[in-house]
């Protein structure tokens, strides 16, 4: 029995909607609750074998990110639970840079905050410097840097880190070909040292090249998951069908589903 | 109330298992934080000297206009408070916005974001070594002596330091709720500017009221300190009644800040 990674056992994330600015803030400041519920995700469960590579895919808005955060440990599930095992690194299109700092600083920066120490930075940085292959503008601050370039860097430092779970959130999209050719092989070193991917993409060749499981998303809810080749086949089927579509049956069936993210008031269900 | 203390747990947890990571991270910031200046290094003791020698050149070479106060020079006397003052001032306008300015790099990662105020403070405090230097050089270059009393500035710089590592977990999320907060921060330290004995000396005059104001201001208690320490040779220990409201009243801001603090690391990209 292979050991898990990522154990996730009902969670539900819970976004309020605010429909006056005042009850952001009062929200906050009192123990009682404010604004509507938004169920972002809905009683997800499912675990992660180490050494998988798992894919997320699902329309915009259906959580895919939502559920990237979660496991990241960037946001917290409002109920359930969520236990991933080591550290967890993530890289996205808004690649987690400051845009005043160069590319340099931006390595050291963004170590020290993942806790590493000066001495193992230096021993990092040629790997991620030689990785992310800037070049002269290394040394330039990130505003001067394209967006593939700003992923560049991202993502060479959330690789190099050498982190137990990787995610990837969209990222490789900026990048051109060779540059993305040269990610999905340093992911597939990755898996092959035991460690765990999540991809979130909507390139499904991309997903299908790499990933052995997908994970179906639909409006905060597992729509199907299971081998890759079966659900990103089961997707195409749906976004074709989708397509095939008037407007005004699109319409409702987006609407519809959005509705069922809704849940009455932000009041907690049981009293704590 | 039991999450109350859920919160102080994980937030005090959080600060000292991470107190390695605060450090470097300050030493970062530190180094940065006039590197993009063309003056660079230098500025470390040129701003001390303009905010400083500011009063040093119209009180004490210029105009000479103070007559001494209990047998001080006014110049010293000055430096001695208006050097605590821009060492807290300084810090919270900083660590207020540290969360806030570092939040593209936070947002998608599970790096506990209660360090980086405390990091932020200790940063501050690092510049301010500069500004004790020049008010000793000051100090000496008056006449006066320096008498083991003096010891007592380590004392309150460490006061100073509680008071806004718990003043910073507050304010550092106020900000990021509303950035209104940064206005409002900005117009309390003009007032508190003149409502601390900086430029007067609380005396029999003052009403009831603004008597007990003073007793429980912090920024009063540093500043007293540190004249008390280096001009009247007078020691913490000797006014125990002091001490015990300031400590209380830091207590009282840091019980505020933890939970502050977990209420927006649970979400932070709620507040984005």
């Amino acid at each position: 029995m292979a050991e898990q990674a990522i154990t996730l056992q009902k969670v539900d994330k819970v976004y309020p909607i605010y429909h006056k600015a005042a009850e952001k803030y009062l929200d906050f400041f009192l123990p009682k609750s404010f604004g509507q519920k938004f169920y972002a995700l809905r009683d997800i469960t499912f675990s992660l074998e180490k050494g998988t590579s798992t894919a997320l895919i699902g329309l915009n808005g259906s959580g895919k990110s939502t559920l990237a955060n979660l496991i990241a440990g960037a946001s917290a599930p409002t109920s359930g639970t969520l236990i991933a095992e080591g550290n967890v690194s993530m890289t996205s299109i808004s690649a987690g840079v400051s845009t005043m700092l160069t590319g340099l600083e931006n390595i050291t920066q963004k170590c020290l905050l993942l806790g590493l120490s000066y001495q193992q930075i230096k021993d990092l940085t040629p790997q991620i410097v030689e990785f992310a292959d800037l070049g002269a503008f290394m040394d330039q601050q990130v505003k001067t840097y394209s967006s593939g370039m700003r992923a560049k860097l991202g993502f060479a430092i959330s690789v190099n880190i050498d982190p137990d779970v990787l995610i990837i959130d969209e990222a490789l999209s900026v990048g051109d070909p060779t540059f993305t050719k040269k990610c999905l092989q340093k992911m597939q070193a990755f898996r092959e040292r035991g460690k765990t991917i999540v991809f979130v993409s909507h390139s499904l060749p991309q997903v299908r090249d790499f990933c052995d499981h997908a994970l179906w998303l639909e409006a905060g809810q597992i729509r199907s998951m299971g081998a890759c080749g079966e659900v990103t086949a089961a997707y195409a089927a749906f976004i074709k069908e989708f397509n095939a579509f008037s407007r005004a049956e699109q319409k409702a069936y987006t609407t519809r589903l959005r509705e069922k993210q809704f849940g009455g008031s932000n009041e907690p269900e049981t009293k704590p | 109330m039991p999450q109350y203390i859920k919160y102080f747990c994980q937030t005090t947890g959080d600060l000292f298992k991470n107190f390695r990571r605060i450090g470097s991270l300050a030493l970062f910031d530190y180094r940065q934080a006039n590197k993009k200046m063309f003056l660079g290094g230098l500025w470390k003791l040129l701003s001390p000297f303009i905010q400083i020698g500011a009063y040093w050149l119209v009180f004490g070479i210029g105009l000479r206009s103070g007559a001494p106060i209990d047998g001080i020079p006014y110049v010293v006397w000055l430096t001695c408070g208006v050097t605590p003052w821009y060492m807290l001032s300084s810090c919270v306008g900083r660590a207020a916005n540290s969360i806030y300015g570092k939040a593209a790099v936070l947002t998608r990662s599970n790096i506990p974001v209660c360090i980086i105020p405390v990091s932020t403070t200790l940063s501050a405090f690092m510049d301010s070594g500069w500004m004790i230097l020049l008010m000793l050089v000051i100090f000496l270059c008056n006449g006066c002596r320096l008498s083991w009393e003096a010891l007592n500035l380590v004392y309150y710089v460490f006061c100073g330091f509680a008071f806004m590592c718990a003043l910073s977990l507050v304010t550092s999320v106020l900000v990021m709720l509303a950035r209104d907060f940064q206005k409002l921060i900005q117009m309390g330290m003009r007032l508190m500017f003149f409502l601390s004995p900086i430029f007067w000396k609380p005396g029999r005059t003052l009403p009831g009221a603004f008597r007990l104001f003073d007793l429980c201001n912090p920024f009063a208690y540093v500043i007293r300190g540190f004249r008390e320490g280096l001009l009247f040779h007078v020691s913490f220990w000797q006014s125990p009644r002091d001490g015990l409201i300031f400590w209380c009243v830091v207590a009282c801001l840091y019980a505020i800040g933890v939970v502050f603090q977990s209420k927006l690391r649970k979400n932070l990209l709620d507040y984005m």
